[in-house]
Formats: structure tokens, C-alpha cells, sequence
């Protein structure tokens, strides 16, 4: 049969081209637990390739006896009915489980094995639709950028704080659930320095695609320096000597701004939204979803809705130069 | 019309002879090993789930496999015992219920079969996962 | 032509009994499987072409990156939609509409065994899949995500009616799912042709067998699930809320330990499908009978072990779910099994290369695929990387479009001759299957690649430059190939439905009962019902000696719509039956249905219970009279065609077989209830929650004492009945029976009430609250069908008189009656005894 051999071709040079092209995402672990995910995946991709090949060319070598067959040729043929299902049906997959299931559950071991008692340990909670980042050890407080040392694993603690979302970040690791009521735990290691994007893979609502996050890693004087600026208060702010920052904070703590957001070292200490006591030092706003620029965040604070349908948060009503001030005041909370 | 006709000869049944298997034996061939291997995930699951940390539930979870296993191992004997019994005739010889507990009975080989693989492979798992909290 | 036992022609004499001339009749009253059938397929057809044009929407939003075509909204309510129409609306009745149509043909005998039953399944699918498509005229569509995972469709986070529209048509359809299901088993049990022992019964018997039989085992998870959904949405229960002591995770739970087997359920007819076209269009038996037919028993059980398969990622610990890996890796056996038996077939096959094979050979190749993909997500460490990513995607389109549509497909075009009487046209047949083969392909191999790249599921957008653009847009180009394949197809069915060319009895010289009939099928099926003696009748029973004919009972069966039963394993007749007349009472009671459930939907509930008791008067009257044939009438069929075993219905009819497997399906139901209270008391820090006092056992223990008693008056009523097989029940004593239990029951159900009355806390309490309502709420809801179904058999032992040993109310309202006591004691021992830890 002709055209079904066609189509088997076909669908092969479909798939070389295909995967042989493929970067980044999980075909690109930078991390030594997503290194044994990938290995899984390439003996599983090879075994099942060969099955698929060998099924393929036992029907196209069947079918083109089978169109030539006549009644007669039945005969005798029980015997070899009996080998091809049996050794394709049962000897086959049993020997190719027994080996998939040793190796499953001994990835699955390595992965999850418990990091140090020393490791740094980062809690994230999930909200509709953003990330908050905390550091148990040192308090402090950021959001949807996670910064860990790089070589040393860490332990991600996943709550939520409303519905379900689920953590991925597919260089570093396979995914975990943030679950209202439940506290999950993942351990993630970057091998080097680098950032790596990751998003919320549990449907959470209108903006499950606009729910993403960025793990900056570094060596660990670049990160204990991280922490240590991170948990500087926003710096006290003198009318007289910076008028325009000045401006700026009186409008964040004038406006609705302050009933969501934090600014700590002000009065605003709103809760719903992130942390904005460092937001200047954050490379991506409205949860990795536009560029951290002046231009941006002006969109994001006058019509939020515009750049990510949805989104519990409000439109800002403000003057051009209380917008000005505010936007001078914010660039400046490294 | 077919007035003289022996009603065995039209529907086959019922048979000349009984086959000398009883409902609960063939009950048992073939579902025995599934009963088996539900049980064994149910407890293993639940074992594993609440009380690993526990040192005695890692053995509680070698002692579940070791009886389901041989719960299986019983219905597959049971089984080919039956297969045998049924098929101890030459075919052409054999009646309808005997055919049919062949069946049967070979469909309980394969699924006490299937019932010693779900179950080893999750001794597998026990065994190189560990049961630890 | 032999001549009719009332002097007509026998085709005369059949058709003026199994048609009305009515044309009104036949649209709204008919009970005919083959109409039904028809409806079915037709109905599921359009729900097919509504889903894929929703797909078609998805497919243009994500062909480029940062689209602006659709919103959030509407593409969170278009994929929810998608999912739910395809899986409800489209595959499952589907399936039952072929099996539906094929079923009473393949096992020759004339209709299901439950022919009004069937109509109202039918008519309830269809009301169910308009209620929910309203939801889009009133802008309120669901959009929760098929799998409808809490809190997101929780009361806090979902408002609007969406997800009331979702969890209601949800649990009107399980009626119909569950009501086809039974009507299978015990159809495909019972009804077989004399001599199809199960040792030679079709391989799509098998599969249609298990899927029914997986229905019923499965589904009243998911009906649960929503259920305590739609109270936790409406009634502010705790089921799932986890301020108020409930486990979010519950949800998953019964929702996967449904979700995973409904693959199966669709998967296992389809496989049946495959197997009878290789078999037919191979022109050989599939190998390996045994083997094949008790793998699709063994695939069918082994699906109950996978459902944490979809929980790897929630954080379980890894000896947990490997529990349900080692599960999903034995599956592969059966599976694989099957697939080297047809390829084994095919092999050794003498090939017709027609559109249905074509779609066979597509579904071998397109299921390996999946199959293997499958077991790669069954490995818990992959699985934490592609879970819910665009690889899970393309995985269970491989599954579900390779392993259902293609089937389905590949069994439209084999039985398109007989259902319709004409031939389709070679070369469209051909240009549609590749179209689809390539398009299906082309649209979902790049999809495995998007989520190895990190691509959720679920987003309606995505950034530029993270190398998704060029698959995404692939896979959209694909998408107008398969949509074109599928106008061809369409196009196909239509112009051959009117000009194709004759099909004859059975052009594909194949080996099945249907074949045996005309096409299109008269309404009676078969003007004499066949004797089977082998698996393949058509190929190996026609011999010489037997004139090249089937075997056949000689006798028409013409004395009313009259049919043959048969023996469980060994296909041995016992029974002559008749068949239920047409009848409008399945619409009425489904329209009775509509109406609660739509008053549900807008919270006018006298409406709801105005509706409720309408549908039992309805059914009251459905069931008052059951068609039986006189005992003179049996005899002479003993006599005359040498059935030697066969006898009046009575504990032989297919009331009680049916009645068994509702059983079966209830107390699944409530052992899923069951569960759930473990799991939420497993996550609780105290039990009972909130500082609620455990349950006082006074009460209680009356309870018990009330309901063992009236179970025991039940039995008594029963032996009234049973002990009496040639006279008829003394009347008074039967009588006397029924009001003592009667009376029990009500007494339990005042005393149920009190309980409920003076209790401290409510079903909004807390989540304790919340299970301990509904579990002995649930129950006494059972109770009070209980004591209708009593007073019922009480009226009807004046109103309807019986033949000798005919009487099957008593006994089917008493093997229900003793189910509840014994759901009862376990409802004791677990929430009255089990919360002091006893």
C-alpha cells in the first residue's frame, strides 16, 4: 500500500526536522535534577522510536503481503500469530517496564533528595496572578523574581493564597503544585549563574498565561549581596532635598496604590499586591509580563487592564506631573 | 420445519456432560489476581501515604506484596489447572462449556499475569524509592 | 417465507408490530434502537463540529504570539467548552449511539433490553447538551476548564451561573450515561442470540461490555464530585474549601478516579470497533481471541489504578504515586497485546483497502504514538516536567483522536452500508482519511515539542521569542487540513445517504449477525431470530448442511414484539419476552427532568420539586404495566421449537438484572462518599471539626433497630412472592408485609428528620458538617425513594393482577430495599461508631 507507506515517511521527516531543532525549556537543563529528567527522556525517546519503527514496518511488510494473499496462504500461519503477540504484546513491553519503572523511581529518588540543612530556603505563595517571593531566613519580602545562589540546592517552599497554580520553571526542574491549605516543598539547583523563565502551569483563571516568573541565579557574593540590599527599608525622603521624589512618594501613599502595595520605610503596607519597597531593582513588571522601563510602568500604572486583561489591579487616576513624580519616585527604589 | 431435530443439536446447550468445574474454582481463576493486585494498591497507597516514617510499615508493605503475590500465583495455578482439565480432550470432542471455561480460565492467566507485574512493579518502587517520610 | 403463527406473512405480521404508521410516533414516541442509534450518532456529529470549531478558535489565537482575536474570557470559556463537548457531548454518546444501533443487531435479537429507557437516555443527552449550549445565549459559559479543578470553580473565585451551568448538565447527563450503561450490560448479558457463548462473543461485544460495565463503576465519582460542587457553590457547604476543613484536593480524587477510566471508556469500544473492522476488511478473525477479548477486560480494570497518574505533581510523596505508575506501566501489556493482534491480523490478512481499514490503519499508528507517550508521562519525574504543558496535550489528542475519533470514523464508514442501505464514495472516503490522518498529525506532533519547550496549557497567549512561534503556527496550518478532511467526510456521508450505489445485504461479505439483515434493517431486525455456533456466524455457520443459511429459531416470535433471552455465560435460551411498546412517557419524564434542573439553575426550587415529582409520576406509570407473555404462549414456544429450558419471566427478567446493576452503580456512589469522609478527616487536626460533639448513639441505634426490622418485613413480602412459582401470591399476607415495612420506613424517616432538626450544627458549618449531612442525607434521600417504591408495589397488588410467578416488583423493591439497610449499617459503623475511634 502505497499511500500508507507515504504517510509513515512523511510523518518521519516531519519529526527529524522538528526535534532537532528544539532549545531550551527542558531539552536545555542547566540544573544537575533537571539533567536526569532529560536523560529519562532521551532512553525513553530512543526505545519508544524503535518500537514505533519496528510496529510501522512489520504493518507496511504486512500490508503489502496481505493485498497478495491469497486464502490459501493462511494455513500454518498460527504458529507465528502466536511468537509476533506474544513477544510483541507481552515479552516487549514487560522487559522494557521493568526497566522504565527501576529508572522512574530512581530519578525520582535523586530529585527529590533533601538539600542541606544550611541550604537557603525560599517560600512562594501564589496569587491571582503573581508570585510573592519570601526568605524565612533573613525576612525579606520581594516578588515574582526569585534569586538563588547558583550550586547549591535550595529549598522552594509552594503555598497559595487563594486558588490552585503550580510552579515550573523547566530549566531548573519539573513542576509542584501551590495548593490552598497545603504546603508543598520542591528543592531546585541552578549548576551556573543565569536567569531562567519559568510560568504558572495549573489553569488559575483569566490570567494563567499572564502568570510568569524569573529565577535569577548568581554565585553567592552576588546573591548575599542581593539579600542584603533587599532588606534595606525604602530610604527616608526630605521634601526639601529631593522635592521630586518626594512628589512622587505623597503620590503613592495618596492614591489607591497604597491599599494593595508596600513601600517598607513609608506608611503604605497594603497586602494584595507585591512588594514595591525594591521594585526599580526588578527587571519585569505586572508578573514578567512587560519590561521594567518608565514607559511600561507608566502603561501598567494607568490602565493595568490594557497591558493584562483581568487583573485585580486598578486604574491609577493621575495628573501628568503627579505621574511624573511617581514614576521618578519608584525608578528610584533599587 | 425442524420437529425432529434433537434441541442439543440446535443450540448446543445444555451439554451432554458437566465439566467438572465448579462456579466458585472459575470465579477465581479468573479474578483472583486482579483482587489481588486491587488490594495491594489500595493498602500499599494508603500504607505509604500515612504512615511511612513508621519503620515497621516499610515491612507491612513486603508482607502485603508477599500475600498478593501468592494469591496471584494461586489463580494462575488454578487457571492452567482448569485450562488443562478443559482441554484434556481433542477439540473436536470437547463441548461448548468446556470451550468456554478454557476461555475462561485463559483469561484468567493473563490477568493474574497482569496482577504479578502491577504488584512487582510496585515492590519495585518500595524497594528503591524506600518508604521514609 | 414461513407462515406467521396468526395466518399474515411474517414480514406483514412483524412490521405491523414493531412500526407505528404514526409519523408523529415515530419522532417523539419511538423506542426503536435503530432510530435511536441514529439520533445519537447524528446529535453527537453536531456536538463534534461545535467542539472543533471552538478548537478551530483556539487554533487561530495561538497561531502567532501576543493574537488579540480572543480575550482571556472568552478563550478560558472556548477551551472549557472544547473539553466538555468533546468528552461529553461528542465521544461518550457517540459511542452509545453506535452501540446502540449495532448492538441488538450484532447479538440478534430485535431492541435493548430496556427499550424506553434507552429513549429517555437519548432524550435527556440531548436536553442536557442544549441546557448547557444556552449558556452561551445568556453570556454565562462556563470557563472553568473541563476538568473544573476547586477553588477556581469554587463559590469564592467563580461567579456567575458558568460552573452552575457546567456542574448541573454534568449530573443530567450521568443519568443518561448511567441508564445507556445498564441498558448494555444486561442487553449484551442477557440478550445474546442462543449459542453466542461468551467464549464466541464479537470482540466489539467485549468492548461495549466494558465500557458499560466501566461506566457504571466509574461514574458516580464524577457525579459526586459535582454534586457536593453544586452544594458547595449554592448551599455554601465545606466540601472543598479549605477554611472550612475541606481538602481541595477531594476534587482530584473523584474527579480522576472517573477522568482516567472515561478514557477507557471510550477507548474500549473503539478498540472493538478496530477489531471487527480488521476483521472484515482483513477478511480473518483477529488472532488470539482469548487473549484479545480478556485484555479489554484486563485494560478496563487496570484503569482504576491510574488516577493519581493526573496527581503526580500535587505534591504526594514519590512510594505514593509510584503505586500508580507501576499501574499505568501494566497497562501497556493489555494494550500492547491488542495492538500486535491486529497487526498479527493483518499480516496474515487478504486486504480490502477501504475507507474504514484506511481509518483502522490510521488509529494503529496514530494510538502507538500515544501509547508510548503514555508511558513516558507515567514516569513520575518526566511527568513533573511536561504535566499540564502542551506535551499532555498533544499526548492525549494522540490517545483520544487516535485511539476514538479514528475508530469512530473507521466504524461510520463499515456500517454506513447497512445503516443506510448505500455504498459511500471510494475516492472522497480515501481523500477524507488522509486529509484527517496528515492534518491530525501536522496539527499535534509540534504540540509534544511546544511543551518540552516549556509551553503550558490553558494560556491564551504567549511571548514572542521563546522559539513556540513556529510550532504554534504549524499546528494551526494543520488544523485547516484536518477541518477540510472532516467537510470531505461530511460531504462524503451526505451525497452517498441519497446517491450512493446499492449496498446489498453485506457487501463486505463480513462475519458478524448484522450482516445477516437487509440493509437498511427492518424494524423487527430479524424476521427469525439466529442460532450461532461459532464466532464468526456469517463465515462459518452458513455451511451446506444448513441449507447456507444461519441457524434460526423456526418459530417468528410474532405473537406480540416478542424476543428470547439467554443464559449469563452460556448463551443457553430461558426466557420468552415482550418488548415495552413506544411510548411518549421517555420524553415527557426527560422534559420533567429539564424543567428541575433549570429551575435548579435559576434557584426557583418549588419548580425543581414540582419537576422531581412529576418525573416519579411519570415513571410510577412507565413502570405500572410491564408486557409479558401469557404462560400458554411460552409453553407453545417450548414446544413447538425445542427450547427446552425456557420459562416465564419472573426472577428471570431483565427488571431484576437491571435493578442489579443500579445497585451496583449506587453503591459505588456511596462508597465514594465514603472515601471522601476519610479524606477530609485524614487532613483534619480533630474529628469531628470545630469542637462539634461526636454523635449520640441513641438515636441512632433505634434507627438500626427500625431498618433491620422493615428489611426483615421486606424479606417476608419476598418469600411471599418467590415461594409461589405456578399460583399466585396470597394477596392479603403480601399485603400486610408491604405496610409493615411501609410504616418502618416512615418511622425512620421522622426520626431521621427529628435528628436532623435538633442537631447543633448544619451542613454549612464546617466541612464535618458539610459530609455528615450528605451522608446520611444521601442515604435517607434513598430511604424515601425506598418507601415510594414500597407504597407503589402496595397500590399495584390491587390495581394489577399478574400471571402465576410473573410478580418482579416485590422482589426488585426488596433487593433495593435491603441495599439501603446494609448501605445503612456501613453509615453506623463509619460515622455514628467509627468517629469515637471504636
Amino acid at each position: 500500500m502505497r499511500g500508507a507507506r507515504l504517510g509513515v515517511v512523511a510523518l518521519g521527516l516531519l519529526a527529524v526536522p522538528l526535534l532537532s531543532s528544539c532549545t531550551g525549556g527542558m531539552l536545555d537543563p542547566q540544573s544537575p535534577r533537571a539533567d536526569k529528567v532529560i536523560v529519562l527522556w532521551w532512553v525513553m525517546l530512543g526505545t519508544s522510536s524503535v518500537i514505533f519503527v519496528f510496529l510501522c514496518g512489520l504493518l507496511l511488510w504486512g500490508l503489502r503481503r496481505a493485498s497478495r494473499n491469497s486464502a490459501r496462504a493462511r494455513e500454518g500461519q498460527l504458529n507465528r500469530d502466536r511468537y509476533l503477540v506474544l513477544g510483541g504484546g507481552i515479552a516487549l513491553p514487560v522487559t522494557v517496564m521493568v526497566v522504565l519503572m527501576v529508572l522512574t523511581v530512581w530519578a525520582g529518588r535523586s530529585i527529590t533528595e533533601a538539600a542541606g540543612s544550611d541550604a537557603v530556603t525560599v517560600e512562594v505563595i501564589g496569587h491571582q496572578w503573581w508570585w510573592e517571593v519570601r526568605y524565612p531566613d533573613t525576612g525579606l519580602v520581594t516578588a515574582n523574581e526569585i534569586h538563588i545562589p547558583s550550586g547549591e540546592p535550595v529549598n522552594i517552599l509552594l503555598k497559595s493564597e487563594d486558588v490552585i497554580h503550580s510552579f515550573w520553571v523547566p530549566e531548573l526542574s519539573g513542576k509542584i503544585d501551590l495548593i490552598p491549605g497545603r504546603t508543598n516543598s520542591l528543592i531546585i539547583e541552578a549548576s551556573h549563574p543565569g536567569e531562567f523563565r519559568g510560568q504558572c502551569a495549573e489553569f488559575c483563571g483569566l490570567q494563567h498565561a499572564g502568570m510568569r516568573i524569573l529565577v535569577v541565579a548568581e554565585d553567592r557574593d552576588s546573591f548575599d549581596q542581593w539579600v542584603q540590599e533587599q532588606g534595606e527599608p525604602a530610604p527616608a525622603l526630605n521634601p526639601a532635598d529631593d522635592a521630586q521624589l518626594w512628589e512622587g512618594q505623597q503620590a503613592f501613599l495618596g492614591s489607591a496604590c497604597v491599599y494593595c502595595h508596600t513601600i517598607r520605610g513609608t506608611n503604605g503596607s497594603g497586602t494584595l499586591g507585591p512588594d514595591l519597597t525594591h521594585i526599580a531593582s526588578r527587571q519585569r513588571l505586572a508578573s514578567n509580563m512587560i519590561p521594567n522601563t518608565r514607559g511600561h510602568l507608566a502603561g501598567w500604572i494607568l490602565d493595568p487592564q490594557a497591558v493584562k486583561p483581568g487583573t485585580q489591579m486598578p486604574p491609577t487616576q493621575l495628573s501628568a506631573d503627579q505621574l511624573d513624580a511617581l514614576l521618578d519616585y519608584l525608578e528610584s527604589l533599587k | 420445519m425442524s420437529q425432529a431435530r434433537n434441541p442439543y443439536e440446535i443450540h448446543d446447550y445444555p451439554s451432554r456432560r458437566p465439566t467438572g468445574v465448579g462456579p466458585w474454582t472459575l470465579a477465581f481463576a479468573l479474578f483472583g489476581g486482579t483482587i489481588a493486585w486491587t488490594v495491594h494498591l489500595i493498602a500499599g497507597y494508603s500504607v505509604a501515604n500515612y504512615m511511612c516514617g513508621d519503620a515497621v510499615a516499610v515491612w507491612i508493605l513486603h508482607g502485603l506484596t508477599v500475600v498478593a503475590l501468592t494469591v496471584v500465583a494461586l489463580a494462575f495455578l488454578t487457571a492452567l489447572r482448569v485450562v488443562r482439565h478443559a482441554t484434556r480432550l481433542p477439540k473436536g470432542e470437547r463441548t461448548p462449556e468446556e470451550d468456554r471455561d478454557q476461555f475462561l480460565a485463559s483469561g484468567g492467566l493473563l490477568l493474574a499475569g497482569l496482577g504479578f507485574m502491577a504488584i512487582t512493579f510496585g515492590e519495585v518502587a518500595v524497594v528503591v524509592a524506600g518508604c521514609t517520610p | 417465507m414461513t407462515a406467521s403463527t396468526h395466518g399474515q406473512p411474517v414480514s406483514e405480521r412483524l412490521s405491523s408490530l414493531w412500526e407505528r404508521p404514526r409519523v408523529i410516533d415515530h419522532i417523539f414516541a419511538t423506542v426503536d434502537h435503530k432510530r435511536l442509534g441514529v439520533r445519537y450518532m447524528v446529535t453527537a456529529f453536531v456536538f463534534f463540529l461545535v467542539g472543533g470549531t471552538l478548537a478551530g478558535m483556539m487554533r487561530t489565537q495561538l497561531a502567532v504570539p501576543e493574537n488579540q482575536f480572543l480575550g482571556p474570557e472568552s478563550y478560558n470559556r472556548i477551551f472549557t467548552m472544547h473539553g466538555t463537548t468533546m468528552i461529553f457531548y461528542f465521544a461518550t454518546p457517540m459511542l452509545t449511539g453506535i452501540a446502540t444501533y449495532i448492538l441488538p443487531l450484532m447479538l440478534g435479537t430485535r431492541d435493548l433490553a430496556f427499550p424506553r429507557l434507552n429513549a429517555f437516555a437519548y432524550w435527556v443527552f440531548l436536553f442536557s447538551g442544549l441546557f448547557i449550549y444556552t449558556s452561551f445565549l445568556v453570556d454565562e459559559v462556563p470557563d472553568g476548564g473541563w476538568f473544573a479543578y476547586v477553588p477556581l470553580t469554587g463559590p469564592n473565585y467563580s461567579q456567575g451561573l458558568g460552573m452552575d451551568f457546567w456542574t448541573l448538565a454534568i449530573l443530567f447527563l450521568g443519568i443518561s450515561t448511567t441508564a445507556a450503561a445498564i441498558n448494555f450490560v444486561v442487553t449484551i448479558l442477557r440478550m445474546r442470540a442462543p449459542g453466542m457463548a461468551v467464549q464466541r462473543m464479537p470482540l466489539f461485544l467485549w468492548g461495549v461490555l466494558d465500557m458499560a460495565f466501566t461506566i457504571l463503576i466509574a461514574l458516580p465519582s464524577l457525579t459526586l464530585a459535582t454534586l457536593l460542587l453544586a452544594l458547595d457553590r449554592t448551599f455554601g457547604t465545606h466540601f472543598y474549601d479549605p477554611a472550612g476543613g475541606g481538602n481541595p484536593l477531594l476534587w482530584q480524587h473523584l474527579f480522576w478516579i472517573w477522568g482516567h477510566p472515561e478514557v477507557y471508556i471510550l477507548l474500549l469500544p473503539s478498540l472493538g470497533i478496530i477489531s471487527t473492522v480488521v476483521t472484515a476488511h482483513a477478511r480473518r478473525e483477529v488472532v488470539m481471541y482469548p487473549l484479545v477479548a480478556v485484555a479489554s477486560v484486563a485494560i478496563g480494570i487496570l484503569a482504576f489504578g491510574l488516577w493519581v497518574h493526573h496527581m503526580f505533581s500535587t505534591g504526594l510523596d514519590l512510594l505514593p504515586i509510584s503505586f500508580f505508575s507501576a499501574a499505568s506501566f501494566t497497562i501497556a501489556i493489555p494494550s500492547g497485546i491488542s495492538i500486535f493482534a491486529w497487526v498479527t491480523t493483518i499480516y496474515g490478512g487478504r486486504v480490502r483497502f477501504s475507507p474504514a481499514f484506511m481509518f483502522a490503519l490510521g488509529f494503529i499508528v496514530t494510538f502507538v504514538i500515544g501509547g508510548v507517550s503514555g508511558v513516558m508521562v507515567a514516569m513520575v519525574p518526566f511527568d513533573w516536567q511536561v504535566h499540564d504543558s502542551y506535551f499532555v496535550v498533544a499526548h492525549f489528542h494522540y490517545v483520544l483522536v487516535g485511539g476514538v475519533v479514528f475508530p469512530v470514523f473507521a466504524g461510520l464508514y463499515h456500517w454506513f452500508p447497512k445503516i443506510t442501505g448505500r455504498m459511500t464514495v471510494p475516492t472522497l472516503g480515501h481523500g477524507a482519511f488522509w486529509l484527517i490522518f496528515l492534518g491530525f498529525n501536522i496539527t499535534f506532533f509540534p504540540q509534544h515539542i511546544l511543551g518540552l519547550l516549556g509551553m503550558p496549557r490553558r494560556v491564551y497567549t504567549y511571548a514572542e521569542g521563546l522559539g513556540w512561534d513556529t510550532y504554534n503556527a504549524i499546528s494551526t496550518a494543520g488544523y485547516v487540513v484536518l477541518g477540510l478532511g472532516i467537510i470531505v467526510m461530511v460531504f462524503d456521508f451526505l451525497w452517498s445517504m441519497q446517491r450512493g450505489e446499492e449496498a446489498g445485504d453485506d457487501p463486505w461479505e463480513a462475519d458478524s449477525l448484522e450482516w445477516a439483515t437487509p440493509s437498511p434493517p427492518e424494524p423487527y431486525n430479524f424476521a427469525h431470530l439466529p442460532i450461532v455456533h461459532s464466532r464468526t456466524p456469517m463465515w462459518l455457520d452458513r455451511t451446506p448442511e444448513r441449507g447456507g443459511q444461519l441457524d434460526r429459531i423456526e418459530d417468528p416470535m410474532d405473537d406480540g414484539r416478542e424476543v428470547v433471552t439467554t443464559s449469563v455465560l452460556d448463551a443457553a435460551p430461558d426466557a420468552v419476552l415482550r418488548v415495552p411498546e413506544p411510548s411518549y412517557v421517555p420524553l415527557f419524564a426527560a422534559l420533567a427532568l429539564t424543567v428541575a434542573v433549570v429551575a435548579m439553575l435559576v434557584e426557583v426550587y418549588p419548580v425543581s420539586v414540582a419537576g422531581i415529582v412529576g418525573l416519579g409520576a411519570l415513571l410510577a406509570v412507565w413502570l405500572w404495566r410491564s408486557p409479558a407473555p401469557a404462560p400458554e404462549r411460552v409453553n407453545q414456544i417450548r414446544d413447538r421449537v425445542h427450547l427446552p429450558d425456557v420459562r416465564i419471566a419472573g426472577p428471570h427478567s431483565l427488571g431484576r438484572w437491571g435493578m442489579i446493576f443500579f445497585i451496583v452503580t449506587e453503591a459505588v456512589l456511596f462508597g465514594s462518599l465514603i472515601s471522601s469522609y476519610f479524606l477530609v478527616r485524614g487532613s483534619a487536626d480533630e474529628w469531628p471539626l470545630g469542637g462539634i460533639a461526636e454523635p449520640e448513639l441513641i438515636l441512632p441505634a433505634i434507627l438500626t433497630a427500625l431498618i433491620v426490622l422493615s428489611s426483615a418485613s421486606m424479606f417476608w413480602a419476598q418469600r411471599q412472592v418467590e415461594g409461589s412459582a405456578d399460583r399466585n401470591p396470597p394477596l392479603g399476607m403480601l399485603r400486610l408485609a408491604l405496610v409493615v415495612s411501609l410504616a418502618l420506613g416512615i418511622a425512620f424517616l421522622s426520626l431521621q428528620a427529628y435528628e436532623f432538626h435538633r442537631s447543633e450544627f448544619g451542613p454549612s458549618t464546617n466541612a464535618y458538617g458539610s459530609l455528615f449531612f450528605m451522608i446520611t442525607g444521601t442515604h435517607a434521600a434513598h430511604m424515601g425513594v425506598g418507601v415510594l417504591l414500597i407504597g407503589w408495589t402496595l397500590l399495584r397488588t390491587w390495581f394489577v393482577s399478574h400471571e402465576p410467578g410473573q410478580r418482579s416488583d416485590v422482589p426488585n423493591v426488596a433487593l433495593y430495599w435491603h441495599f439501603v439497610g446494609v448501605v445503612w449499617l456501613v453509615i453506623l459503623s463509619v460515622v455514628y461508631l467509627g468517629v469515637r475511634g471504636l
